[in-house]
């Protein structure tokens, strides 16, 4: 038996994906703090991770992508982990969730050093903060993904 | 100023600036090539590449991670050497490796491996750089015969293109082939060539044979 696959020609690119950072309801917004503090170096490997991965179908192939975190909350949500390292010799972390098709959600910007994450309470931040999303008392704002053109 | 003008002027001005933002691009682009071709690879893990690049697994595992590795040349090699591809390492101008960077895919990025790399392993004829002032002398000294055999070496034409011989025309054709019809047959593209031959008489025209001993 033969099995014949159509292929659909498209001269269209294919979608990038989307970033968007959470936001509390009065506005505050917790990525682009952990952005803003760190050092000018990092936020370009930061934003050149964004730049490449953005155009990565698949994000489990996504550079600097770890994995999907492990219970309770983080699992039910589906917090993921990315990490990348500056010049300051840091682990940073970003974790976040995917939010329906090619939408990534940032939820808690940190840093891991010997098995501990800095600010100490980065993983119950992210699954609340990803409760918050789902029950609609927190929003999201798009993250524009830096050119340098 | 707004945050673009501000950076431009800070990498105009310090090194150290500049130095970082190459380093940020390349903390990302490199271990995006090697995430990619590992996985182009038939899902090579990273412990195959591993031994195939004479490494550790970990290694392995810390160079696919932004701005964890500062890579050497050496390390580089062994990996392209692992993954049958070659390397390039060029300096650029700054609009150069943007362009790179947002040229870059790391889904579409699969350089093919040496053993499918036809363009190396059966690389297609150069184009003939002619020296068309020695080829002249050289059609002049030979003039006589050649005129006395130009009739065959047109009709000969067809039946030679894509071989590396090169018509030629005789003193009165010269205002034509000034004019740029001195042609290199070639027969992956002989229509050019063709109509050029065409407006030349062919008691005109000379061939002068394995054109490659005139090239440089």
């Amino acid at each position: 038996m033969t099995h014949k696959k159509k292929v659909i020609l498209s001269n269209q690119p294919p979608a990038k994906w989307r970033y968007w950072d959470f936001v509390y309801l009065n506005g505050s917004n917790p990525i682009e703090e952990w952005y803003q503090a760190l050092p000018e170096d990092i936020q370009d490997t930061f934003d050149a991770l964004l730049k490449n991965n953005q155009k990565t179908k698949h994000p489990l192939q996504w550079t600097g992508f770890r994995k999907y975190l492990h219970g309770g909350d983080l699992q039910k949500y589906g917090v993921w982990e990315m990490e990348f390292k500056g010049e300051d010799g840091l682990a940073h972390r970003l974790l976040g969730i995917f939010d329906g098709e090619k939408k990534a959600v940032f939820l808690v910007g940190c840093y891991h050093k010997g098995g501990n994450y800095t600010p100490s309470e980065a993983l119950e931040t992210a699954a609340t903060r990803a409760s918050l999303l789902a029950q609609k008392k927190a929003k999201t704002i798009e993250r524009h993904v830096k050119t340098d053109s | 100023m707004n945050g673009t003008s501000k950076r431009i002027a800070k990498l105009l001005k310090d090194a150290a600036s500049r130095a970082s933002y190459i380093r940020a691009k390349l903390n990302v682009l490199i271990p995006s090539q090697i995430r990619a071709l590992r996985l182009r690879r038939d899902d090579m893990t990273q412990k195959q590449l591993a031994e195939l690049a004479d490494m550790a697994q970990p290694r392995i595992s810390a160079m696919e991670r932004p701005g964890e590795t500062n890579f050497n040349i050496d390390t580089l090699v062994r990996l392209a050497a692992a993954f049958k591809v070659g390397l390039k390492v060029q300096f650029v101008p700054f609009s150069e490796m943007l362009a790179w960077e947002n040229d870059y895919s790391q889904d579409a990025f699969n350089p093919v491996p040496i053993e499918r790399d036809t363009q190396f392993l059966a690389p297609a004829p150069r184009p003939v750089q002619l020296d068309f002032r020695r080829a002249w002398a050289e059609a002049l000294r030979h003039r006589q015969t050649f005129e006395q055999r130009a009739r065959v070496m047109y009709e000969s034409f067809v039946n030679v293109a894509g071989s590396e011989n090169l018509l030629i025309g005789t003193a009165s054709a010269k205002p034509i082939l000034d004019a740029g019809t001195v042609t290199y047959i070639e027969g992956s593209n002989p229509n050019p060539e063709l109509a050029a031959i065409q407006a030349i008489p062919p008691q005109d025209l000379i061939l002068i044979p394995s054109i490659n001993q005139w090239a440089h």
